[in-house]
């Protein structure tokens, strides 16, 4: 295991040094330009594709669903007011796309598990890739381990694994899922208290070997 | 278990101890007053490092057609292209054209012709006055010569 793997922060990206900010490209949008909403998407779409990948787990539905979670902050962002950083708000409107999603496919019945997830590519660079020189038994057992996670992960209700995700994998405060779930901390306290106890129940096996 | 079932005082303060909330003094004061909680945050924490190190996002594939559909998606609609208006004299020439047809129409298969079947023009009349003329009406098994513009007719008169 990589002990060394850190979260990322809700926090928003840095804009590129010659490039307009976002609330200048938000300002543009708002008149109905497209073109700055392209520079938008571009920025944080792999952002947005890997938070919900990790509520999701599978990456054609991230895909799908982070198009969505654009198109419908395109809808919106007319309501957007500057009251807090643009990725936050992106943010908001990604987990509940998020949310939506898999709250739906509860009522549907059932998740699918994908066999394939640990053996995608790893994005260059990624702050938690596996080292390059791991063996093939390391390898074997790495998409074993992945597997007891998505497992586990797909018995959590929607609103315990969003918790999960946004706290532990993305390193979200409190209050930013208390505001990106719209509820209150307690709330939130709550959920992350019960959807731990139910992790570590179901996958004690799985990290007390590591 | 419910999704957001309220925790105790002691649940809470647990949560926020393993998540770092606390203050130090808090922090302290929590581990003297429950010293099984060490464990505890040790597990949690292993729990996250497992979750984080084995949670690695791919790449997105595509990305540029990503942002292809989704502007394609919010693009404007073209506003459809206005009809012109029909011009007067175009509207005028198609009138005239609906009124010759609608004539056509009532001339052919609605005129009932003027004269009846059964009235025969008398072709040959011979009368030294111009103002004299004669038809023959024919009617069920007879004929009926009709005459006009005599004044009268003697009554030994035969017709031949």
């Amino acid at each position: 295991m990589n002990s060394q793997a850190t979260t990322t922060s809700n926090k928003e990206p840095a804009a590129p040094a010659d490039g307009p900010s976002d609330i200048e490209l938000v300002g543009r949008c708002q008149q109905g330009d497209t073109d700055a909403f392209n520079e938008l998407i571009t920025r944080h779409r792999q952002r947005c594709f890997a938070m919900i990948f990790h509520m999701v787990r599978n990456e054609e539905d991230a895909w799908d669903l982070a198009q969505d979670g654009f198109v419908r902050a395109w809808k919106s962002i007319a309501n957007f007011r500057g009251q807090s950083a643009f990725y936050t708000w992106l943010h908001r409107i990604m987990t509940n796309a998020a949310l939506d999603w898999l709250r739906k496919k509860q009522i549907q019945g059932g998740q699918e598990f994908d066999d394939t997830i640990g053996l995608r590519r790893i994005e260059p660079g990624a702050v938690t890739a596996p080292k390059a020189d791991m063996q093939p038994a390391e390898r074997i057992a790495d998409g074993e381990v992945r597997h007891s996670i998505d497992a586990a992960l797909a018995k959590l209700s929607p609103e315990h694994r969003t918790v999960i995700v946004l706290r532990e994998i993305e390193g979200c405060e409190y209050q930013e899922i208390a505001d990106a779930m719209e509820t209150t901390i307690g709330t939130v306290m709550s959920r992350l208290f019960y959807a731990r106890k139910k992790l570590q129940t179901l996958l004690k096996d799985t990290y007390e070997q590591l | 278990m419910n999704n957001s079932e309220p925790l105790t005082p002691h649940e809470e303060k647990l949560t926020a101890y393993f998540d770092g909330c606390l203050s130090a003094a808090e922090a302290a004061a929590f581990e003297r007053e429950h010293p099984e909680v060490l464990a505890e945050k040790a597990s949690t924490a292993r729990l996250g490092d497992v979750l984080r190190a084995h949670s690695v996002a791919p790449a997105m594939h595509h990305a540029d057609f990503f942002n292809h559909q989704i502007l394609r998606e919010i693009a404007p609609a073209p506003a459809p292209a206005r009809r012109a208006a029909w011009p007067l004299w175009r509207l005028a020439f198609a009138s005239v054209c609906c009124l010759f047809a609608v004539l056509g129409i009532y001339q052919t298969f609605v005129k009932v012709p003027a004269r009846p079947r059964n009235f025969a023009q008398v072709l040959s009349v011979t009368a030294g006055d111009p103002g004299i003329t004669a038809e023959v009406i024919d009617g069920d098994g007879i004929s009926v010569v009709w005459v006009d513009g005599l004044d009268y007719l003697s009554k030994d008169y035969v017709l031949e």
